[in-house]
């Protein structure tokens, strides 16, 4: 049996509340008809049989009895009366059942209404028909089922048996003919009102419980259900109407009673056939399409479960006690097991002994309140079956399904990254302490360097200054190469001392508007500018995020060589700025001699030179100090040049300060 | 040129480890035409004694000027100069630093321990004859400072 549709459930009771309600109501108007005497409400039309002063109350009782035993969660009173009330219908019915059956005469005919047989006039002594009797009695001992919450089947039954002998009774009436001719009419002759009070009665009884028995087929879903809502009111209805058209037309001498009968007989058959055709097609269609839905369904289960197999994650599911439902290939490679070694284990079969009890604690805990964890939030440390451990990254997916609580786990072994950023720690260490010992070497250079060089310097130059007169041509030259030496000596120092701290000695990087600091820079130039007679030009240039003193640096560094390595012609420079994807691409053009392309990358290695100092003065720690600042905003410098046609330096900065320094290293702890 | 307000040398504390500059500013001093006394400590401690009068130095005459290496052994020059600020009787005293170090730390650090003022030591010795004899005429001849009376106060 399929399950119950709630709302054909709710319409049956719907149904069989009115019905009770209009049961009683016929009841009640028999009930009035008689106290009134008022004939229609008695027989409805004067030729037809009157109903009975027992007929009219036991139909009350009755409706009454199916109203309360369909209220819900009616108190344990309401079916004491309902049971009370069935009870007594059902006694009536039987007392009359047996005094036909037997002859007796009890007096309950009269026992309401006295006079009512000669009110009535028509049938004997105000006893309700033999047939209302049985279906009294009948529907009494049904509603008395129901009323016990037991037995619906044999209830049902009963309601049946009394639906149809009502509609037989229903049925005479439509058709106008008269049924066992050789019975006295007191036993058949059931009033019409009354028959119709029946059939209420007893399809509002059937519908009572519609989930239960006979009745719950009508109401189930799917294809049983639907067929027998289709076909049952057809094969009560298709029948009732052909055999009274057939009645109709043989009345009216159109054909006489066989041929009638084959004409009844055809039209069932032929509209049985087209309902049961249309029916079967509707099934059969409905089944296709539920075919067709499960084959999609399959299909998309098994994209998901082959993707589930074969992705690089490992999968595992756990049900709500901790123990494995699912795992996936990747799990069986990641951690050595078979698949059948791990259903149904305890996940912590996963995890290291040390710490499986915190596991099941952590378990708990996330039962309790599950959300969905991604990638990247805990480390932790797996177990594989030979015992090694290593790590893992993990995410967690709780799911509600049918079979309760799971919780799908991706699982991600990070042995090689792991082992990555230990290698990138290591390296930020070296980094940090060469770095620390540069800084160390630029102080120790600053000073103690220093020291020894003045000495050498000042002193050659006091041993000129006060024994000069008294030494030759030749000394004055030794001493001139002594003091120029220690002179140089100190630049080195000191340019070496410049170079190390574009690193540590650099300011945040902060939105610095280009041509202010090209201006500071001309003007810091401005004698060389002027006493070379140069010419400085330059396009609009961008705010980027810079450190502005470097940036200036860069200028002055660039600028100051276009003027010092120019040729012939008064030095023209030119410097513009223009967005390069997320950069921005400077360039510093000018007209002097140039530079060969082989020597492109060695002119921005510190203390390179491509010249001699009698030609161009300078250490050659100009460009690899560009290249310094240049890299710590995170672009890079190059030139592009042809020598005695002038050179282009260009330089990136980008845009959006990239971050240079290293991502810190955290010291993950290690979670269970 | 003679201090006619005192009427005496003017005295001159030289804390300098380096014998090579003590005699470069010696040969400075010389070429000077200002009468003075250069008092000479090698390091921090006998720096400090020499001021206080301690041991040997009892007899110590208060400087008129102080010239302060910054690296100096025992007790280098950065201590010498926070104490000699921190003493009431001291901190009057002009102190001049005169070291090797361009470092932008050791001239903050210096300024902020109330240095009078910070002079690098220049590898030419024209220079370096030059800036000891600007030194010594800028704070001896030029500036005012407290008469005696209120710096013995």
């Amino acid at each position: 049996m399929g399950e119950a549709s709630p709302r054909l459930i709710s319409l049956c009771r719907s149904f069989a509340r009115a019905a009770a309600l209009a049961v009683v109501l016929v009841g009640g108007l028999v009930l009035l008809g008689w106290i009134f005497g008022i004939g229609t409400l008695k027989y409805v039309a004067p030729s037809w049989s009157a109903a009975p002063v027992n007929t009219g109350l036991s139909l009350v009782l009755a409706g009454v009895s199916l109203w309360l035993l369909l209220a819900e969660g009616a108190p344990g009173w309401a079916r004491r009366v309902a049971g009370g009330c069935a009870a007594l219908v059902a006694l009536i019915g039987l007392l009359t059942l047996s005094q036909f059956l037997f002859g007796w005469e009890l007096g309950i005919d009269q026992l309401l209404y006295p006079n009512s047989w000669e009110a009535a006039g028509t049938t004997h002594s105000g006893r309700m028909a033999l047939p209302a009797a049985v279906n009294f009695l009948l529907l009494g001992v049904a509603l008395l089922l129901l009323s016990t919450r037991q037995a619906h089947l044999p209830a049902q039954l009963l309601g049946l048996t009394a639906t149809l002998i009502s509609w037989v009774v229903f049925l005479g009436y439509l058709y106008g003919g008269e049924s066992f001719p050789g019975l006295p009419s007191y036993y058949k002759q059931m009033a019409a009102h009354a028959s119709v009070a029946f059939i209420l009665l007893s399809v509002g009884l059937l519908f009572a419980r519609a989930d239960r028995g006979l009745v719950a087929i009508v109401t189930s879903k799917g294809p049983g259900g639907v067929l027998a809502r289709r076909l049952l009111p057809a094969a009560i209805l298709i029948p009732t109407v052909v055999a009274w058209v057939r009645l109709q037309g043989e009345r009216a001498g159109l054909y006489g009673t066989e041929f009638g009968l084959a004409l009844f007989a055809a039209s069932n058959i032929i509209l049985f056939m087209a309902l049961i055709w249309w029916s079967a097609n509707s099934l059969l269609r409905s089944d296709i399409e539920r075919r067709r839905a499960e084959e999609a369904l399959r299909q998309s289960e098994e994209r998901f479960r082959s993707f589930a197999e074969h992705t690089g994650d490992g999968i595992v599911m756990v049900d709500g006690a901790g123990r494995i439902v699912m795992v996936n290939a990747a799990v069986e490679e990641m951690f050595g097991y078979q698949r059948d070694e791990l259903l149904g284990e305890p996940i912590e079969i996963l995890v290291p002994e040390h710490l499986r009890e915190g596991h099941v604690r952590h378990r708990a805990e996330y039962s309790a309140q599950p959300r969905p964890r991604p990638m990247g939030a805990t480390d932790l440390v797996a177990r594989r079956k030979d015992g090694s451990t290593f790590p893992v990254d993990l995410s967690l997916t709780p799911l509600k399904t049918d079979e309760g609580f799971l919780v799908a786990a991706s699982v991600r072994d990070i042995s090689v990254r792991k082992q990555m950023e230990e290698q990138l720690r290591l390296t930020v260490a070296d980094l940090t302490r060469s770095n620390a010992e540069l800084e160390q070497f630029a102080y120790v250079a600053s000073h103690d360097l220093q020291e020894p060089l003045r000495m050498v310097s000042n002193y050659t130059q006091l041993l000129a200054r006060r024994y000069g007169d008294r030494l030759d041509g030749d000394a004055d030259e030794f001493i001139g190469f002594a003091v120029d030496g220690a002179t140089r000596m100190q630049r080195l120092i000191e340019d070496l001392l410049a170079f190390s701290r574009v690193g540590t000695r650099g300011k945040d990087l902060e939105p610095t508007e280009c041509e202010a600091v090209l201006e500071r820079t001309l003007r810091s130039l401005g004698t060389a500018v002027e006493e070379s007679g140069a010419q400085v030009t330059c396009d609009p240039l961008p705010t980027v995020p810079a450190d502005d003193v470097q940036l200036a640096q860069v200028f002055q560094n660039l600028i100051g060589n276009a003027i010092k390595f120019r040729g012939q012609e008064p030095p023209r420079v030119h410097i513009s700025a223009q967005r390069d994807g997320s950069n921005w691409r400077f360039s510093v053009r000018d007209n002097g001699i140039g530079v060969d392309p082989q020597y492109n990358e060695r002119i921005f290695v510190i203390f390179q030179r491509l010249h001699g100092r009698e030609e161009y003065p300078g250490t050659g720690i100009g460009l690899a100090i560009c290249r310094k600042i240049v890299e710590r905003h995170g672009g890079r410098i190059w030139v592009e040049s042809q020598p005695g046609q002038g050179a282009t330096f260009y330089f990136t900065i980008p845009a959006i300060a990239a971050g240079r320094t290293l991502p810190a290293v955290e010291e993950r702890l290690v979670a269970a | 040129m003679t201090d006619r307000s005192l009427g005496r040398p003017i005295e001159i504390l030289l804390v300098e480890d380096n014998p090579g500059d003590v005699r470069l500013t010696q040969e400075a001093l010389q070429e000077n035409k200002v009468w003075n006394r250069l008092h000479l400590a090698p390091d921090g401690v006998e720096a400090l004694a020499f001021l206080r009068r301690e041991g040997s130095h009892a007899d110590a005459p208060r400087p008129d000027v102080i010239l302060l290496d910054l690296n100096l052994p025992k007790k280098d020059g950065r201590e010498v100069l926070a104490e000699i600020k921190a003493d009431e009787g001291l901190k009057t005293i002009p102190v001049v630093i005169l070291t090797t170090s361009k470092a932008e730390e050791d001239i903050i650090r210096s300024y902020k321990l109330h240095a009078n003022c910070y002079v690098t030591k220049p590898v030419n010795l024209d220079q370096f004859l030059r800036v000891v004899k600007e030194v010594e005429n800028f704070w001896l001849c030029v500036v005012k400072l407290p008469s005696v009376a209120e710096r013995a106060a």
